[in-house]
């Protein structure tokens, strides 16, 4: 089946920080394409690997040793016309993160599938966004998917997103109650 | 006709039945005299029932009866997983833990997690569905800790010509004291977390010897090296029972965090029996093709429960969502479910009734 998002980023519920838009209002949005980074080369074409290297956007995203798109890949879309239609939705718990290699393995479970299938996803760490990345952990949960952006012209691109799941935020009532809910169950087992 | 994997075991042999469907592992034991323990929880069906339930059934174990124990290694998904489906079915089965496991500290988180979407797929829940059935029916859990004896049954009980002893090694109380601050530590922190926390639970892990006459078993659970609380105390141990295992299932899936070699030269019989599940999740693997190489050189008679290292196609996407995962570099492949069975029978003291069978793609490394 098919979802049409009708929503716009900018009034997703994951809404978009003040420091990801730029001057003019309008939101940077990774290009799901993974990209090889740019070296230097030298005259004859060969990467040169001993002139100094500008730091990596991982870097300073705080991913360790994770490859970056470099800047001129990132597009700037207005965030009010953009539409995202869904063709296949999956709910997935991030398993491991291999910075070396630049990706994360993760386990999904397609949503509105008739029957549940399980299936294993390697996916690039880039295609993580940059105000996920505080949510993006070993264990934590995320919806991805596979579906075309409209533009305001009404152009369809293929493209895939992550969005890492945003819980409430837990309050320390909460957390008391847990506890008591917990020792209430606890000191019905007995122990030997 | 029955088929041989349908096939009871006689009433005075021992069984170690291991299922690995390629992510988690269960064990199912027989005791002798139509008994049985179950050491943690894997499901291989797309039903969701748990695997040891299934094979249980299949071989017409009357498991509200006959299934005598529950063993919950650790709480990590890959050994729960269906556990409380088993705890809630096996009615007359008593359950064995880490003490660290049924403490208030571990249930808030349970608790608290219980709420969320991960409800489904972490370990700490699965254990708080458990620690709900468990204080509903007014059970009483063992605690599994160090040289602890957790199941005797003596021949004069059983009219077989064997005793049977299933006694804990671990964990220490040491382990149990860290995993508790950690515990706590992450509660205290609980407003900012997203997701369920680390808090090294494989010291916590509960190893088992299972002493039958003059044979002995080990069960490695996945126990991995620490420098204070990992196998060395285990290895060091001088009040356990030094007699050498005839078979061991290989500590957490066969990874070089879990391998000591004082364990192969101390704790196992030349040529012992080595059961292997592996853990597979995407491209990585284990164990890996160095673990392997390793695990060959110690034995010639190690077993895994499925060829993990086969490469799965992914199923048939719509073009569309075939060109963009593609394009991104995205790869998606059905988890692996193999319902792949070692199982290993004998009769104690008689070492020419050792027999291995391999079911549903199990293997000889």
């Amino acid at each position: 089946m098919t979802e049409i998002a009708t929503m716009p980023y900018c009034q997703d519920a994951n809404a978009v920080p003040q420091h990801m838009l730029n001057n003019k209002g309008l939101r940077r949005i990774l290009f799901t394409t993974p990209h090889k980074e740019e070296q230097p080369s030298n005259s004859a074409g060969i990467a040169d690997t001993t002139q100094p290297q500008p730091p990596r956007i991982s870097e300073q995203r705080g991913i360790t040793a994770a490859a970056v798109l470099p800047e001129e890949n990132w597009r700037l879309h207005s965030a009010t016309t953009q539409r995202f239609i869904t063709s296949k939705k999956w709910e997935g718990v991030v398993n491991r993160i291999d910075t070396d290699n630049e990706i994360f393995f993760a386990q999904l479970n397609e949503l509105n599938a008739a029957n549940t299938i399980e299936e294993d996803a390697e996916l690039p760490i880039n295609d993580v966004a940059e105000d996920d990345l505080e949510l993006f952990k070993e264990g934590a949960i995320f919806f991805f998917s596979v579906g075309y952006r409209i533009s305001e012209a009404g152009a369809h691109e293929r493209s895939s997103r992550i969005r890492f799941q945003r819980l409430p935020k837990w309050k320390e009532d909460d957390i008391i109650d847990a506890h008591n809910k917990a020792k209430q169950i606890i000191n019905k087992i007995k122990l030997e | 006709m029955t088929s041989p994997i349908a096939t009871p075991p006689k009433s005075d042999e021992i069984e170690i039945s291991l299922f690995g469907p390629g992510k988690g592992e269960a064990l199912v034991i027989h005791i002798g005299a139509g008994k049985w323990v179950i050491v943690d929880s894997c499901v291989s069906d797309p039903s969701g029932s748990p695997t040891p339930l299934q094979y249980l059934d299949s071989i017409g174990v009357d498991i509200k009866t006959d299934v005598l124990m529950i063993v919950a290694s650790h709480w990590h998904d890959d050994h729960t997983r269906g556990l409380s489906t088993i705890v809630n079915k096996c009615i007359n089965a008593t359950f064995v833990c880490a003490g660290a496991m049924v403490k208030d500290k571990f249930a808030t988180l349970g608790q608290v997690y219980a709420k969320s979407s991960l409800k489904d797929k972490s370990g700490i829940c699965e254990f708080s569905r458990i620690h709900s059935i468990l204080a509903e029916r007014g059970a009483t859990v063992r605690r599994a800790y160090k040289n602890r004896p957790l199941l005797k049954r003596n021949s004069s009980e059983t009219g077989l010509n064997f005793n049977f002893l299933l006694e804990s090694l671990s964990p220490t109380d040491e382990a149990e004291e860290l995993c508790i601050k950690q515990i706590s530590e992450v509660i205290s922190k609980l407003e900012a977390q997203r997701c369920v926390p680390d808090i090294t639970p494989n010291i916590l892990s509960v190893v088992l010897q299972i002493v039958s006459g003059s044979d002995s078993i080990l069960l490695g659970s996945d126990l991995e090296n620490h420098t204070e609380h990992g196998w060395c105390i285990v290895v060091n141990d001088k009040i356990r029972s030094q007699s050498k295992s005839l078979a061991y299932k290989v500590a957490h899936h066969g990874s070089v965090s879990g391998h000591n070699d004082q364990v192969w030269s101390t704790m196992l019989e030349d040529g012992t029996i080595a059961l292997l599940a592996p853990f597979c999740c995407g491209r990585h693997r284990i164990p890996g093709a160095e673990d392997i190489k390793r695990i060959k050189t110690l034995t010639t008679n190690a077993y895994i429960t499925t060829n993990h290292n086969k490469s799965l196609r992914s199923r048939n996407f719509p073009p569309d969502v075939k060109r963009t995962l593609g394009d991104a570099g995205i790869k998606i492949t059905p988890t692996l479910k193999s319902k792949g069975h070692i199982r290993l029978r004998f009769a104690p003291n008689k070492p020419d009734t050792r027999r291995v069978d391999l079911f549903n793609g199990a293997l000889k490394l």
